[in-house]
């Protein structure tokens, strides 16, 4: 079974063009690896951005890409993280 | 108890009775659970899933869990890890109405509890109001008794998110900020439960969100936590016209750092309706900021 490659289609939401691109890894790859390179193609910050599925379910990006695949299929969204805590005035 | 030893003949087996009375059956069952086992341990699932079949109750809800056994000698049945006063619940029920004309409302199913900032003696004024979200939506599920799965600290948290390698290790102990992905993280490995999540570009645009939130609502009840623009609230409810477009929303606010006295907290707003624009023409939610809305599903499973 290793050797596969498995692709997918990763669509950035916070531009309402809706670009996408799609991306091909090995399915042993480590999925952070297929974030990784869809922010840094889409040139947002990895740090701060994650991964769901086209209905909205978060993606944890530590296990493999065939994983991620075999799951939740190959159409991706890549959202901006929010990171909240300030307190209000 | 014959099968567990014979499985894992090295193994202790940690064998508990407990009781159950499903509206269904005529009589009280006693299940015997070996306690090693996590509840979401697929091999558990299994032996609920043959049990409920044979008990012919309905195979999409969990009803047989450890949460869902009767307890007899419990004076309090949610276990709340404050010391002092006891945390309050469901502080929505009986909050003023949204002014919403013509509106139709949509509110959280079933209880909760109210977590907010300087709790259980942590000064997490500043930095924890996600992980307070986070503790009144697992609070939700203990009391919809999906799990008795204690609501964790946010040291545990934090753990959790390490636990996953989601986070480095030097998070734990630290004052940092999580938003909607990591509570989708914790929901998911500490509960086993999935969760939406809507993410909406701009503050301007969260009124045109209230179809799907009313949708949630109505078919899931969660509560939702909403993280943008450096702030996390917690969404019980939803009330909006579709033909003129007014909107509010019923905010539960975690930021909140008084005592649990429910008359300081609804005179002071911290929850209660608020509309998405005010009739000073102030914006609820910022135009130049994206919001994460997080919407945990209701585990359909036993």
């Amino acid at each position: 079974m290793s050797g596969g490659k498995v692709s997918f289609k990763v669509t950035l939401t916070s531009d309402p063009k809706l670009p996408y691109k799609v991306f091909s890894v090995p399915e042993e790859a480590p999925f952070t690896a297929v974030l990784k390179f869809a922010a840094e193609e889409f040139k947002v910050p990895p740090q701060t951005s994650a991964i769901i599925t086209n209905d909205g379910v978060g993606i944890n990006p530590q296990q493999s890409a065939g994983n991620v695949f075999l799951k939740h299929g190959s159409d991706l969204r890549l959202i901006p993280r929010d990171r909240v805590g300030s307190s209000s005035s | 108890m014959e099968r567990s030893a014979a499985e894992k003949p090295f193994k202790p087996v940690k064998l508990c009775s407990y009781h159950f009375c499903p509206l269904s059956l005529f009589h009280p069952v006693t299940i015997i659970y070996d306690l090693n086992y996590g509840e979401t341990e697929a091999k558990l699932v299994e032996a609920r899933r043959l049990l409920h079949h044979r008990l012919a109750l309905p195979s999409d809800r969990p009803m047989l869990r450890v949460a869902n056994a009767l307890k007899f000698n419990e004076v309090d049945p949610i276990s709340s890890r404050s010391l002092e006063a006891k945390r309050l619940v469901d502080v929505h029920i009986g909050s003023a109405g949204s002014g919403v004309a013509g509106g139709q409302t949509s509110l959280v199913e079933g209880s909760y509890e109210y977590y907010h900032y300087l709790q259980d003696h942590l000064d997490d004024d500043g930095w924890g109001c996600a992980y307070r979200s986070l503790q009144t939506i697992i609070s939700w599920f203990r009391l919809q008794q999906y799990t008795n799965v204690p609501v964790p600290s946010h040291r545990e948290i934090q753990e959790t998110l390490v636990s996953i390698g989601d986070k480095d290790p030097s998070f734990i102990g630290s004052r940092e900020w999580i938003g909607a992905i990591e509570l989708s993280f914790v929901l998911d490995k500490l509960l086993g439960v999935t969760c939406k999540i809507l993410n909406v570009r701009s503050g301007a645009e969260m009124p045109d969100k209230c179809r799907e939130l009313a949708m949630h609502f109505t078919t899931q009840g969660s509560p939702v936590m909403i993280g943008g623009g450096v702030l996390a609230y917690t969404l019980l409810g939803i009330d909006y016209n579709e033909f003129t477009g007014e909107s509010s929303f019923l905010i539960l606010d975690p930021h909140y750092t008084g005592g649990e006295d429910l008359k300081t907290i609804r005179a002071g707003g911290w929850c209660g309706w608020k509309r998405a624009i005010s009739s000073t023409g102030q914006e609820f939610f910022l135009r130049n900021k994206f919001y994460n809305l997080l919407l945990p599903q209701r585990p359909s499973t036993v």
